[in-house]
Order: structure tokens, then C-alpha cells, then sequence
């Protein structure tokens, strides 16, 4: 079947990530440049995962460009560029999220850091009566988010990654050193998890006139599109 | 609440868990990064600095520690007890001297054995001999003591040439005027009392010679 796509894009098509690979490998430092340009986003958001914190993530995405630029030559194209940076990224995240002096720092500033995405600035709310739906819906995520950083670090790595839309599970299971299939099941079952806390701290059956209430609302749980899987 | 509201909460935490953005001046930072090779200079080198360092100091400790071992003020007790002539070491001999003595039997041949008893009877012999008040008056001795002793040590290590030099600075204690400070009383002693033992014996030949 013709693609009607080629016939109609104007210009020459941009270059392959291979393609800036090898113009990097031969010193062409602004083609490793658009690498990093097309990647960052998905650099950043797997340290995020691991960390839990963006400025921790933002370091870590540097120090993972800036070690791919350096062992570029040892690439040999037996998979995709993306998937080798993406293992190069999750490896630097893992390891600085065992390091003591972020077990100390974050030990030091538990009480009052705000700064990592799972932090919650309130106890866990119970749930509130639909009379304003707005702060029930904040109310509930504020829940779920405290909730995600309580599950098993395997679950929660799986899930994150799977949820930040970024990857596929191939990808993910080259990150993780786990096969795509157990990346799956790691995936539903902290999803399986999630739902039952849930439920169990009120935001079940129960709940049923205050998900009907955000049925329709734009703040509502419609799930776009671009999410859906 | 239905499952797939719970699922969409989910799904809706997720995206904004992992919808931060990263820096826009990400790509330049790196850029600037990679084309600056000695930025990760001071790095290297703080890393090799300090690796030499411990390789020094794992090297170093054991001598260290023998050393002030050797000085250590219940080694000087223990060794001023010894009574003059005594052949056998104290207990309170550096370890090595023990060492040393194993090796001897089955060591580098009578040349070095000789060497290094010589060494370590001098060291002994200044040790012995010098009594805490020389050793304050004589400032020198305890740093002499000292020398005499990381000799040895380095003697015990370092088998061959090193024995030979380690005997050079030892000789010259010798004639240290503290041995015969100390045994100037007992000869004393010993001329006061032989004239007093002579005499029975010059009367003893006339006696035998009148019962003749």
C-alpha cells in the first residue's frame, strides 16, 4: 500500500538516530547534540521514575548524555540508540538511588522536603463528601500518589515507567533486566494493588455518586487518548 | 466508584507524577560538557590522589606502628630489667627480633647472622645499660635507641645489603661511657675485697710448711 504521506512532506527526511550516531562517533559533537535533543525527554523521565526527585533526575539525565558521548564508540548498533541510553540512564539512577548520601539527605529533609513528585503534603485524606468535587478529586490523587510510592519498588518502577507513556515494554524490560513479560505482570499487578488500597481506604462502591459526579467534568478520570493502552 | 474510575485516578496520577519536563538547557550543558575534556580533570586526578595516598599509607602503617611500638614506654621498662650478661632476649624484644631469629637457623648464611647479632647486642647493650636518668641526660640516647631498633627492623625486612649497612651506624654506640658508669661500683666491691682473701692464703703455705 503507497503512503500518501511520502508524496506530500516537503523537504528531505531528518537524519536516523543511527545515522547521528555514526556522525558522532566520527566527532561530529552537533550531531550528538540532536541526539540528546530528541532523547532528553525520555532520558529524564526514566531517571525521574527511579528517583523520584527532577532535579536529581535533571543530573542524572546530564551525566547520562555525557557517559553515551563517551563510550559512543563502543556502540555497535545490536539494538536501537534510545534502548542502549535508556539502560545507560536507568544503571546511573539505580545507583544514585543507593548511594548513602541520598539516603542521608533525604533521611535529613524527610520532615519537611517537598521536592520529590511522590511527596504528599498532607496526611492521607479520607474521603470527602461530593459536595465539592473539585477537592475530592485533589483529595483522591493526592491518595493515589501516596499510595504509588508506598508499593514494592519493582511494582512501582514497572508502573512509572509504563505510565509515563514514554516507553515501550521492551524498552522497559531492557532497563529493568527483567523479561517484557514479567514488566507486564509487574504492571497489572500494581495496578491490582492500587485498585484494592483503594478500596480499602474508602474510595470504592461506595464512591459511586462522586465518580458519576466527575464522569462529565472536565477535572473529571476520563482518560485521553494518548494514554490509553 | 467504579474499577475503571479507579484505574483512570490511577492512570491521571501517573501523568502527573511523570509529566515534569527536563531542563530546556539540557542539550547545551551536555555540549558544553563533552567538548570541555579536562572538566572531568580535577575529578581523575582527586580520585588518583587519593588512591596513591591509601596505597602509601597501607605500606607505610606497619613501619609506623613498629616504630612507636618500639618506643612506647613499657617496652623501655621492660627491657631496663634485664639483668647484665643475660644472653636471652626479654619478652618485651620487638616482635621482629623473634622473627629474626627464626629466619637465622635456615637465613641468608653466618655472615648475616653475625651482622645482625651484632646489631641487635649493641642495641641491647645501649638499652640495658642506660638508666632513665642518662637517657634525660644524654638527650640524644632515646632517638639513638630508636634508630637502633628501626634498623633492626629494616634488617628483618629487607634481607642483604640492608643488614650489611644496618651494622655501620650500630658500632660506633659501643663505647657509650654509660656501660662503665654502671659497672664502676661492682669492681669496687670486688678490689675491696680480695686483698682480705689473699691474706689466709699467704699464711696457709707456712703453716703446711712448719707441719713439714
Amino acid at each position: 500500500m503507497l503512503s500518501t504521506h511520502r508524496v506530500t512532506a516537503p523537504g528531505p527526511e531528518p537524519p536516523s538516530d543511527l545515522d547521528l550516531v555514526r556522525q558522532a562517533q566520527a566527532g561530529d559533537t552537533a550531531a550528538f547534540g540532536q541526539l540528546v535533543e530528541r532523547n532528553r525527554r525520555a532520558v529524564f523521565r526514566a531517571a525521574l521514575a527511579a528517583l523520584g526527585n527532577p532535579s536529581e533526575a535533571d543530573d542524572v539525565t546530564q551525566d547520562t548524555f555525557v557517559t553515551a558521548f563517551r563510550k559512543l564508540r563502543s556502540f555497535r548498533a545490536e539494538s536501537a540508540f534510545r534502548t542502549w541510553l535508556l539502560a545507560i540512564a536507568w544503571r546511573k539512577a539505580s545507583d544514585r538511588r543507593k548511594s548513602v548520601m541520598r539516603w542521608l539527605r533525604r533521611t535529613r529533609s524527610s520532615a519537611n522536603s517537598g521536592d520529590d513528585v511522590f511527596d504528599v503534603p498532607e496526611r492521607l485524606p479520607s474521603p470527602a463528601p461530593p459536595h465539592d468535587e473539585a477537592l475530592a478529586a485533589a483529595d483522591m490523587q493526592r491518595t493515589v500518589r501516596s499510595l504509588i510510592a508506598a508499593l514494592p519498588r519493582k511494582l512501582r518502577d514497572a508502573l512509572l515507567l509504563a505510565g509515563s507513556g514514554e516507553y515501550t515494554y521492551d524498552q522497559i524490560a531492557v532497563m529493568l533486566g527483567a523479561p517484557s513479560g514479567t514488566v507486564k505482570w509487574r504492571v497489572s499487578e500494581a495496578r491490582r494493588l492500587l485498585r484494592a488500597k483503594l478500596e480499602a481506604v474508602g474510595y470504592g462502591t461506595n464512591m459511586r455518586t462522586a465518580g458519576a459526579a466527575n464522569a462529565g467534568s472536565p477535572t473529571g478520570f476520563e482518560r485521553p487518548e494518548s494514554n490509553r493502552r | 466508584m467504579t474499577p475503571n474510575h479507579l484505574d483512570e485516578a490511577v492512570d491521571r496520577a501517573l501523568r502527573e507524577i511523570m509529566g515534569a519536563e527536563p531542563a530546556d538547557d539540557l542539550a547545551q550543558r551536555v555540549l558544553r560538557e563533552i567538548s570541555a575534556p579536562l572538566s572531568s580533570w580535577p575529578r581523575r586526578t582527586l580520585t588518583l590522589g587519593l588512591a596513591a595516598c591509601l596505597l602509601l599509607l597501607a605500606v607505610a602503617t606497619p613501619r609506623i606502628l613498629r616504630v612507636w611500638r618500639s618506643d612506647s614506654p613499657a617496652t623501655m621498662v621492660s627491657t631496663r630489667v634485664e639483668t647484665p650478661g643475660t644472653p636471652e632476649r626479654t619478652p618485651a624484644t620487638p616482635p621482629n627480633a623473634a622473627s629474626r631469629d627464626a629466619r637465622g637457623a635456615s637465613g641468608p648464611g653466618p655472615a648475616t647472622d653475625v651482622a645482625e647479632e651484632t646489631a641487635s647486642a649493641s642495641a641491647r647493650r645501649v638499652t640495658r645499660t642506660s638508666s632513665p636518668a642518662a637517657r634525660h641526660e644524654h638527650g640524644e640516647l632515646p632517638q639513638v635507641i630508636a634508630d637502633a631498633r628501626r634498623t633492626q627492623g629494616a634488617s628483618a625486612l629487607e634481607p642483604g645489603p640492608a643488614e650489611a649497612l644496618a651494622v655501620e651506624p650500630l658500632d660506633p654506640i659501643r663505647p657509650i661511657r654509660v656501660a662503665p658508669v654502671i659497672q664502676a661500683p661492682f669492681r669496687i666491691d670486688e678490689i675491696a675485697i680480695e686483698p682480705l682473701e689473699i691474706e689466709p692464703l699467704q699464711v696457709d703455705p707456712l703453716s703446711s710448711a712448719t707441719q713439714q
